[in-house]
């Protein structure tokens, strides 16, 4: 019957007809093939899909534990090897804390507490440090004044006892006192060299003002050389207190000793002491540029805009658009935009800063001053895009599949490990959080991140403070 | 680099990163296997997450540039994320962010790697890519072009911006001379600014062979897996009759240099001084030896340097010694201070120097037990982390150094006598050397 037609209409002899069809299944093995080909060529997703490395059961059991004399912690277990990392953090003693006339008082005491305490003179107490591979340290943060120990099992007695002299019975020796004044000394000195460090100062006061953030972080050159033992004392017994203390520890002990190592090292702090009160920062959010010359090779710029808390329901929306926009990778709209389709500079950034007293959104670039305007028109282009049209369901996609299946990969160190138990303290996530967060990227939806996009990226709210190079390339 | 971060700006340094064991067995659990075409491949297992680092190295870096081609090796690392065949300029990194990697790339003197930190299931898709350009890089001049100017800006940023940078790149040249050691790893802007398509190219395909590289995968797996996934993705790229023609001069002249150095920028003083000893490669005893002389004078605050220099005699704010043994070429002994304020160049060279001598003199065997204890104490730690492991291992390997001898490195730090010691002293006495000041230029 086709046959029929095909003659019919076409007039087509049989003979032709034998040679199409050859013709044509010639074209469809030869389409075929090459399709087949092509799906044994490179796909990426089909290659994961068939891997023969599947995915594990892990399952990052974090515990919320009391030790006897009541001190709360999040704990997590793991014997890969005999090893215990602790980290903890006195909430509102950093250096937003200081009092007027200690202006570097919470750094000055980071690095005195582990010069000597008790019976140990400094040399002693970091000779055993040394002896038992025990690492202790203090950090004075912004909000926040922290600590990290990092032991073998077997000289765990050693490590918390140490830790517990260095919390209570600090010595402040002249000599150590000394030692360490001349240090942050000389770190305020080459805070000016570098012309990052410099811009970080300069930038500081423009966006806080005279709120604490605004202050040099590392403290005033005059206090720091006025700052004494008495003073040190003071801030130790204020500070050091259980009511600001938050713990977190990891690795190979029991629950059952994971309660007792606390108890020793934290057990004996005073319950709680005199603090001052820092407000949240006034932030002048009008759209300005604040512009710093200086004889350099590159131009640096810096942008801020609001930001939000961790615990607001817009964080994961807004968090996931600044992926987008220039998060990790070279994939970013900005990264692509600025660096891998016009090279004008090597890096471009943008992170949420997250601090008690001010959120903001904070990025950054620096390229020569040939290629600055172009850099930074493009940077504000993408900014007003991303805030008129915000981000595709593609991009979306893209951005969830980064979070979550990169999300592992802070299981690599036990300090690491031990550090983010006491973040999830902090911002209040739960001690299932680490089970959740997957879910609660999963759940944020295209219509969420377009609405956060609206609301951050606003051009209205941006400030520039940059430093221009005055030198010809 | 390829990317830059913020916060991440770290370098691989050994005497850093080899610091702190008790005696055991092995250091990493190392199994290593080579593949016919001569990729060597490196595992070690660590089962605490499902997570696994891989590294590529290339036993190839800036000293195996052509004369003015400053720059070309670390151009070339840029161009490998510049798309192959299969995949195109973009493409790459596109994958590897899906896939919740975390990848980089970085060139020192001696060699060059590239690594992705993923989650285990996505393996071997890195694996496919890694071996996908270590063969079909396919760099196209308009994606050159764009990857030069960022490397340019690279430059600019990292080296010509930092204002402590420009003398530390005039005491290599002054120190390593005619060694191609003395030249920087970035290139100078002009010479990056001169490098064509084709020097990339014809790099390339010279050093960039199964037979001239190293896998490494540290993390969630076993090398039976290890075995058959290296066989599968790189089994099959051709080995090449590779040789490697970069020739280290000799240092023989026993120069003892000096360098001053004002800059406008500069408010503290700086001092650094250098000596060229041999590589962990060149001379085993002598290595290990420099290993503890340099733990017992100056790393850490419990250092004799350092009690003495910033703690009794106040000269000094901040001193430390290093020792770099990871070379193709020679070691690296560098003594790096903060004289206090108010200090002449010629008192802290004065005091240095007896507090010098006067270590030597008392380093005895209960100081040498102390000291190599020290060292061996916190070994285990490096087995916490299968991304700093994967660093360590490779940047140890990819310059010649034995699997054994990475496993064996506590018995081998044991293993040094007080007369090693000595020898290590009297050679670093008669060593090629520069010492530099750096001072503010303003009031000096």
């Amino acid at each position: 019957m086709a046959r029929r037609i095909y003659h019919k209409k076409n007039s087509f002899s049989p003979k032709l007809f034998k040679f199409l069809s050859f013709v044509v299944l010639v074209a469809l093995v030869v389409y075929g093939g090459r399709s087949l080909y092509k799906s044994f060529k490179f796909n990426p997703q089909r290659l994961v899909e068939n891997s023969i490395l599947k995915e594990s059961t892990f399952q990052a059991d974090v515990k919320e534990i009391v030790s006897r004399s009541g001190i709360k912690a999040y704990y997590f277990e793991d014997k890969t090897n005999p090893i215990i990392a602790l980290s903890f953090r006195f909430k509102n003693s950093g250096s937003a804390f200081d009092e007027k006339g200690e202006y570097g008082i919470s750094q000055m005491a980071a690095a005195l507490l582990t010069e000597g305490a008790g019976s140990y003179s400094s040399r002693r107490f970091k000779d055993i440090l040394d002896e038992k591979a025990i690492s202790i340290s203090f950090n004075a943060g912004v909000d926040d004044f922290s600590g990290a120990m990092l032991t073998l099992k077997q000289n765990q007695k050693t490590a918390a006892r140490l830790l517990k002299l260095a919390l209570t019975e600090p010595r402040f020796d002249d000599d150590q006192i000394r030692a360490v004044r001349e240090q942050l000394l000389t770190l305020l000195k080459q805070q000016k060299e570098f012309p990052d460090s410099a811009l970080s100062l300069a930038w500081g006061k423009e966006i806080y003002g005279s709120h604490p953030y605004g202050r040099n972080p590392v403290g005033d050159d005059d206090d720091i050389r006025n700052i004494g033992s008495e003073g040190l004392s003071t801030f130790v017994k204020n500070h050091l207190v259980r009511k600001n203390l938050i713990v977190g520890v990891a690795g190979d002990l029991s629950e059952d000793d994971a309660k007792k190592l606390i108890d020793q090292i934290f057990g004996a702090l005073p319950e709680s002491g005199i603090q001052s009160f820092v407000d949240n920062a006034a932030i002048n959010w009008t759209a300005r540029e604040f512009n710093l010359n200086r004889p350099m090779a590159q131009s640096i710029a810096t942008f801020t805009a609001p930001g939000v808390k961790r615990s607001d329901a817009d964080f994961y929306p807004l968090y996931i658009a600044n992926e987008i926009f220039v998060g990790q990778g070279l994939t970013s709209r900005l990264s692509k935009a600025l660096r891998e389709d016009r090279g004008l500079t090597y890096g471009v950034y943008a992170y949420l800063s997250i601090q008690d007293k001010a959120q903001l959104i904070k990025g950054g670039f620096s390229s020569t001053a040939d290629n600055f305007d172009e850099a930074k028109a493009l940077l504000i282009g993408e900014w007003v895009k991303m805030g008129k049209e915000g981000v595709s369901e593609e991009e979306l996609e893209q951005a969830k599949n980064y979070l979550i299946s990169s999300y592992n990969l802070r299981f690599a160190s036990l300090p690491n490990i031990a550090e983010t138990l006491v973040a999830m303290q902090e911002e209040n996530l739960g001690s299932d959080f680490l089970i959740k967060r997957n879910q609660y990227i999963q759940d944020v939806t295209l219509e969420q991140v377009n609405n956060a996009a609206r609301k951050y990226f606003d051009a209205n709210r941006l400030i520039w403070v940059n430093f221009n190079s005055t030198k010809q390339n | 680099m390829i990317k830059f971060f913020k916060t991440i700006l770290t370098a691989v340094t050994l005497s850093f990163v080899l610091p702190l064991s008790s005696a055991q067995a092995k250091l990493f659990d190392i199994e290593e296997f080579t593949l016919d075409n001569g990729l060597q491949v490196i595992v070690i297992p660590n089962h605490k997450a499902p997570i696994v680092k891989q590294m590529v190295w290339y036993k190839v870096g800036s000293v195996d540039e052509p004369a003015g081609k400053g720059g070309l090796a670390h151009l070339l690392e840029h161009l490998m994320f510049r798309g192959t065949e299969d995949v195109e300029d973009g493409v790459f990194n596109q994958i590897v962010s899906d896939n919740g990697g975390v990848m980089n790339a970085f060139t020192s003197r001696d060699v060059t790697a590239y690594h992705e930190f993923i989650d285990i299931t996505r393996l071997e898709l890195m694996m496919f890519l890694e071996a996908d350009r270590m063969q079909n890089l396919n760099i196209t001049p308009e994606a050159f072009e764009k990857e030069r100017k960022i490397v340019f800006q690279e430059r600019m940023q990292m080296v010509e911006n930092n204002p402590t940078a420009a003398f530390g790149e005039m005491m290599r040249r002054t120190l390593w001379q005619e060694h191609p050691y003395a030249r920087p790893v970035s290139g100078f802007p002009n010479e990056i600014m001169s490098l064509t398509l084709e020097d990339a190219q014809n790099f390339y395909k010279t050093h960039y062979v199964p037979n001239n590289a190293i896998l490494v995968l540290s993390g969630d797996i076993d090398v039976v897996t290890a075995q058959t996934l290296a066989e599968k993705y790189f089994g099959k790229i051709e080995k090449s009759d590779y040789k490697n023609n970069t020739e280290f001069q000799d240092i023989k002249n026993e120069t003892s240099s000096k360098v001053l150095s004002k800059a406008l920028q500069i408010e503290t003083s700086r001092f650094v001084k250098s000596f060229v000893v041999p590589s962990l490669g060149q001379d085993k005893s002598l290595a290990y030896a420099f290993v503890l002389l340099s733990a017992y004078l100056g790393e850490g605050d419990t250092s004799q340097l350092y009690r003495r220099l910033v703690e009794d005699e106040e000269v000094a704010v901040a001193v430390s010694t290093s020792y770099d043994f990871s070379a193709r070429s020679y070691g690296t002994f560098s003594i790096s201070a903060l004289p206090a304020q108010g200090v002449s160049v010629e008192t802290f060279e004065e005091k240095l120097n007896e507090a010098l001598e006067d270590s030597i003199r008392s380093l005895n065997w209960e100081e040498l037990h102390k000291v190599k204890n020290k060292v061996l104490a916190g070994l285990i730690y490096l087995k916490d982390n299968p991304s700093d492991a994967a660093e360590i291992v490779g940047s140890l390997a990819s310059v010649g150094i034995s699997v054994e001898d990475i496993e064996n490195y506590d018995q081998n730090i044991e293993a040094v006598k007080l007369q090693d010691i000595n020898n290590a002293v009297k050679l670093l006495r008669k060593a090629v050397n520069v010492q530099g000041f750096l001072l503010p230029q303003k009031g000096a």
